[in-house]
């Protein structure tokens, strides 16, 4: 009954509009007054818990290495390298964009970075090139999806949190799926283009200008393999693999590119600090939302549940997923990982999934929510910058997500695509 | 007042700034220290993690004033202005409760657990722990603010940063 009472109370509160922290610490103090006041005392103790994590403070530094990179003329830089990696198959903007984005999704670790800093370079020069505008935003929002899938990420950190799975391991098992995204949406962007006459002419290019681009996106590229490397061989933990990613942006910025200010540097931390936070509050009210599932034995009333049932475990993966892509059309990223893990992971593992593969499932699950009407982070971003309606930016994209979705029901049924790199850790 | 609320803005905005600059630099030292001079402090893991719940409580309570608060606000957009009002309200009210109980109960908690020290520091824990009551009232304050914006005027927070699309956006002529 109190359980019923405080799941209803978090829905209005939400639909109210009251920020999500706020509305599960809410309803979590709704709980405590009709159970037990007494637990009233552990309020602030298990927010406090949900904040305190030295590995989280990753979070915060690969923000601010994207944040860094942006302001180091990086974005165009990319593009420029990502246009003479397709040179050679004759691609275009199009293939430019899936290629940038898999690259940029390497240092920002954020989807919706990705859109931003890409989707305002991007979507004006594929439109001047002559790509129809709603083809150019639907590229751009379904290939930035791969930013939080492809390590680092930003969200992979919060299901760490909430998991207790190495973050390294769960960097891992994203490396295959996130780039699968990226191929499966690459062939279908060729084959578009192709068909479509897309494809523009092929125009001379100066050794000088192939060895300047390579040498500037060669050095941007480092940054995605330095952190994997250190993070995944245990060189480094996740925080201080972030911190050495500061280090690197800043002498970019600073003494390679030359176009990162002081100034920016400011506007950089005060934007990291708006951003950290404002995930970080939910990660520790989410504690105590975590704390009464597990007094409530939640998991193992639902794992019971659905054994008892004999429902086939396919059956039951097949449920995740549907569950995942449903939360993920009005839910936010990270305040999903943060709700939902606590509840269907213990439930997951009952039918023999393993943390890691979960973790892959919710990253590339949740990345879709992204670029699904109502609540897409990434089509809002997406129609500021062009102007269009965002249902207008889903149909555009539309093509793009079902590659998407082929991935989530691989990795879903196919274990291997997400834990075979981790293994080989040992 | 606004001179007021701009001035605690301000403020605000300068120690997430530094919070989150000292939080790198203290990595970026700690690794270099470490890796390159084998040199480790027990104490700077703790003290840097305390950092980074500072930027926390302190950045969500700024968030309150700035609107960067993640919330679903899809509902609410298609609400008639009049109830869009009251849910305004309702939300600044929910905000005032949880921050009371945070800031009453995290008091019972410093006087309680608060003398226990920090074995790798030797700092009571109670200074760390007041991080919540001071952050929970400038939350109440910045509600309370939120809800007389909506009766009377009172000026615009500077955010003093740009989004990511702004910064390299162009202007798209021409649909295609």
């Amino acid at each position: 009954m109190e359980l019923s009472m405080m799941f209803f109370g978090l829905i209005v509160l939400l639909v109210i509009g009251v920020p999500i922290g706020y509305a599960i610490g809410s309803s979590g103090l709704l709980y405590m007054l009709l159970t037990n006041p007494g637990f009233l005392m552990t309020f602030p103790q298990r927010v406090w818990s949900g904040t305190e994590s030295f590995i989280i403070i990753a979070m915060p530094l690969f923000m601010l290495t994207g944040e860094l990179m942006n302001h180091s003329g990086l974005t165009r830089r990319l593009i420029d390298f990502s246009m003479l990696l397709v040179r050679p198959f004759g691609g275009g903007l199009g293939e430019v964009n899936v290629v940038s984005s898999m690259i940029f999704g390497g240092i920002s670790g954020s989807s919706v970075a990705d859109t931003s800093a890409l989707g305002s370079i991007l979507i004006p020069d594929m439109v001047k090139q002559g790509y129809p505008k709603k083809f150019a935003a639907g590229i751009t929002v379904a290939s930035s999806t791969i930013g939080m899938i492809i390590p680092p990420s930003v969200p992979m950190l919060m299901y760490a949190m909430v998991s207790g799975a190495s973050v390294g391991k769960l960097f891992l098992a994203g490396l295959i799926p996130g780039i699968l995204v990226g191929v499966t949406q690459l062939i279908l962007t060729y084959g578009i283009s192709r068909k479509k006459g897309y494809h523009p002419k092929k125009e001379k290019i100066d050794v000088a200008s192939v060895l300047k681009i390579t040498k500037d996106g060669s050095l941007a590229l480092m940054m995605p393999v330095l952190i994997i490397v250190t993070v995944t061989f245990g060189i480094a933990t996740a925080s201080e693999s972030a911190g050495i990613a500061v280090l690197y942006a800043a002498i970019l910025g600073f003494f390679v590119y030359r176009e990162l200010k002081w100034k920016e540097v400011g506007n950089a931390l005060k934007k990291t600090f708006m951003m950290s936070s404002s995930i970080m509050i939910i990660g520790g009210f989410t504690m105590i939302f975590t704390w009464i599932l597990a007094v409530e034995q939640v998991p193992v009333a639902i794992g019971t549940f659905l054994i008892n049932s004999n429902i086939p475990t396919w059956m039951v993966f097949l449920f995740l997923d549907i569950i995942i892509l449903l939360l993920g059309t009005f839910l936010d990223v990270t305040p999903c990982i943060l709700l939902i893990s606590p509840i269907l992971l213990p439930v997951m593992q009952q039918f023999g999934m393993s943390d890691l593969q979960f973790g892959a499932i919710i990253i590339v699950g949740l990345a879709i929510g992204l670029v699904t009407p109502p609540v897409g982070m990434c089509l809002n971003v997406a129609s500021k910058i062009c102007n269009m309606e965002i249902v207008e930016i889903f149909k555009g994209a539309l093509p793009f997500i079902i590659c998407n979705i082929i991935v989530l029901l691989l990795i879903t049924f196919i274990p291997g695509l997400s834990t075979w790199l981790p293994s080989l850790m040992g | 007042m606004n001179k007021c609320i701009l001035g605690i803005d301000k403020f605000l905005s300068i120690l997430g700034k530094a919070l989150v600059g000292i939080l790198a630099v203290g990595v970026i030292v700690s690794v270099i220290l470490r890796y390159v001079f084998s040199i480790a402090f027990v104490s700077s893991e703790e003290l840097l993690t305390m950092v980074f719940v500072a930027t926390t409580f302190f950045g969500a309570a700024l968030g309150l004033r700035e609107g960067e608060h993640i919330a679903v606000n899809n509902f609410t957009a298609m609400m008639p202005d009049k109830l869009k009002k009251l849910c305004s309200i309702l939300t600044e009210v929910f905000i005032i409760i949880v921050s009371a109980v945070m800031i009453y109960f995290s008091i019972r908690m410093i006087q309680k657990v608060g003398s226990v020290v920090s074995p790798a520091t030797g700092i009571a824990r109670g200074y760390y722990y007041s991080l919540m009551p001071v952050s929970f009232v400038i939350t109440i304050f910045y509600a309370v603010v939120n809800i007389l914006k909506l009766y009377m005027h009172i000026e615009e927070p500077v955010k003093g940063y740009k989004e990511d699309f702004e910064l390299g956006m162009e202007v798209m002529e021409g649909d295609a």
